[in-house]
């Protein structure tokens, strides 16, 4: 038996050869781009990561101070009336989860409103050097129709807590 | 054969010492996170004993005297006997709201600290956004209060949960307004962009002269964003038990207590940054390298100058708040929101407009 190859596995070798070539090929130039990338993602990352190890310490910190007094805090001798809800020392009546004053309902209301409207002069108060008399003019007129809104209100008397 | 392995133990030393520079760049990372988390826990425990004195002396009593000299240790030894108290769960609370409730309040008011910026470069993240980081991320705190409130399925607390809603929400707009005012006098909504730019001529360059009707607004309003005297209508004693908190105990409460403070510290260190010049010394005609023959400010010396010059103005503040809390009645609740929608609000936007205005007509 001889060890050379047959024909078609010989063009086979090749052609993995080649597609060996290829790929190294291909993933030099990846390295490359990913080698930019890494740097692009260390550059990112330098500026963002104080943030996202403080989104992660922050929880941290109340959640310990939650855990430590676990092993001595416990609950052993309850009894029903001390885990009633507190109504100055008469059994409580009733589910608190009730009908409430439809006041906070119009305050949250216009609050939605207002805060949109800070939401759109915020990017318009703060690049105030590229904005000209037609970017202020146009905010004039969003405000103007806001400062109307408003006034109906009041005058209606949404905004008085009687 | 020789030369082989020693490239290999080089290269392999090569590659550990890049991997231990990487794990030493973060723990470089953490260092200040822990530093500013460990002071602003100090500075917590600084105020709560400064309100205790302040009251004791407006109200002619003696107040802490046997925890340490002068009283210092009290705020601890009540934190740690917080930690040891039972921890109650309400029978017909839900329990999950109730708990997470104060943990999303601290969490909110923490995150509120990475763009404070307490001495020259010394800042956790400055980002471009840094102001409006702080407006967004403390507009969360009123949720964990909500579910606080609702959690507890007491009548007392859905009211307290309801009305500090309400409340935070409606001092939220002027708030703002404030600082978008801030931001347009200075170009930037970068925290270090406004404090330098009220570096200029002393305590003259301060926003405070600038902005003098904003700043009597963005006090008034951070009073009541921080549920301080004048405005603490969740926790009307005399109405509401407790208001929100009446169902905690232990460390919940605890926690709520610390979240109230650190809001407290937070609000006047922003007075602190947007309106009191920050870090600079600001007297005119002294700067702090000439008065101490040193070039740069840079230098460990010059950043503990900058955090005690931050650190007076703010407690300098924080003094103004405690007296106030001590002095002022509380308000009702439609006078509070009354004041909130109908005098603040106009005020601040016309304020907002006229400092447009000016802008426009500098340009």
């Amino acid at each position: 038996m001889s060890m050379t190859l047959p024909p078609h596995h010989q063009t086979r070798t090749r052609q993995v050869f080649s597609r060996m070539v290829f790929l190294v090929c291909r993933s030099a130039s990846k390295e490359r781009r990913e080698q930019s990338e890494r740097t692009k993602w260390a550059l990112v990352m330098s500026e963002f990561a104080p943030i996202c190890i403080y989104l992660v310490m922050s929880p941290l910190v109340s959640l310990i101070s939650l855990g430590v007094p676990f092993p001595f805090a416990s609950n052993s001798s309850t009894y029903p009336e001390k885990l009633s809800a507190h109504e100055c020392g008469s059994d409580p009546s009733g589910d608190a989860r009730s009908r409430f004053d439809i006041r906070f309902y119009l305050v949250s209301i216009l609050f939605i409103i207002l805060d949109l409207e800070v939401t759109f002069s915020s990017p318009w108060a703060v690049p105030p050097n590229k904005i000209d008399l037609f970017g202020f003019w146009s905010m004039m007129a969003f405000l103007l129709i806001l400062t109307i809104g408003s006034i109906y209100e009041w005058k209606r008397g949404a905004s008085d807590r009687e | 054969m020789i030369i082989d392995t020693t490239e290999v133990q080089t290269i392999n030393s090569f590659s550990i010492s890049e991997s231990l520079k990487e794990v030493y760049g973060l723990i470089w990372i953490f260092v200040p996170i822990l530093t500013l988390i460990l002071g602003i826990t100090i500075g917590v425990l600084v105020i709560v004993w400064l309100e205790r004195e302040i009251s004791a002396a407006i109200q002619q009593r003696i107040g802490p005297e046997y925890a340490g000299p002068l009283g210092i240790l009290q705020a601890l030894a009540d934190g740690t006997k917080l930690l040891f108290k039972e921890d109650l769960l309400p029978s017909r609370g839900d329990v999950r709201l109730f708990s997470i409730g104060p943990s999303i309040v601290v969490i909110s008011i923490l995150l509120s600290y990475l763009v404070i910026p307490f001495g020259y470069r010394l800042i956790l993240a400055d980002l471009s956004i840094g102001v409006f980081l702080w407006v967004a991320i403390s507009s969360i705190a009123p949720i964990g209060l909500l579910m606080s409130g609702y959690g507890s399925n007491n009548k007392y607390s859905f009211s307290g949960g309801l009305r500090a809603a309400a409340q935070s929400i409606s001092y939220e707009i002027p708030l703002t307004l404030c600082v978008l005012s801030i931001s347009l006098l200075s170009n930037s909504s970068s925290t270090v962009d406004i404090v330098e730019a009220q570096s200029k001529y002393g305590f003259w360059g301060w926003n405070l002269w600038r902005q003098p009707i904003g700043f009597i607004v963005f006090i008034i309003s951070s009073l009541a964003e921080c549920e301080r005297l004048p405005f603490d209508l969740p926790e009307a004693e005399e109405e509401l038990v407790a208001g929100y908190q009446t169902e905690y105990s232990g460390i919940r409460f605890g926690l709520f207590y610390l979240a109230s403070y650190l809001n407290l510290l937070a609000s006047s260190l922003f007075v602190t940054v947007l309106y009191l010049g920050g870090w600079n010394l600001s007297i005119p005609y002294i700067s702090i390298p000439e008065l101490f023959g040193i070039k740069k400010i840079a230098g460990v010396f010059g950043m503990t100058i900058g955090i005690f010059i931050t650190l007076v103005k703010a407690y300098l503040f924080l003094f103004i708040s405690i007296t106030t809390r001590w002095t002022l009645p509380r308000m009702r609740m439609d006078q509070l929101l009354n004041l909130g929608w109908k005098f603040l609000l106009p005020i601040s936007l016309g304020n907002l407009l006229l400092t447009t205005s000016s802008q426009l007509v500098s340009l």
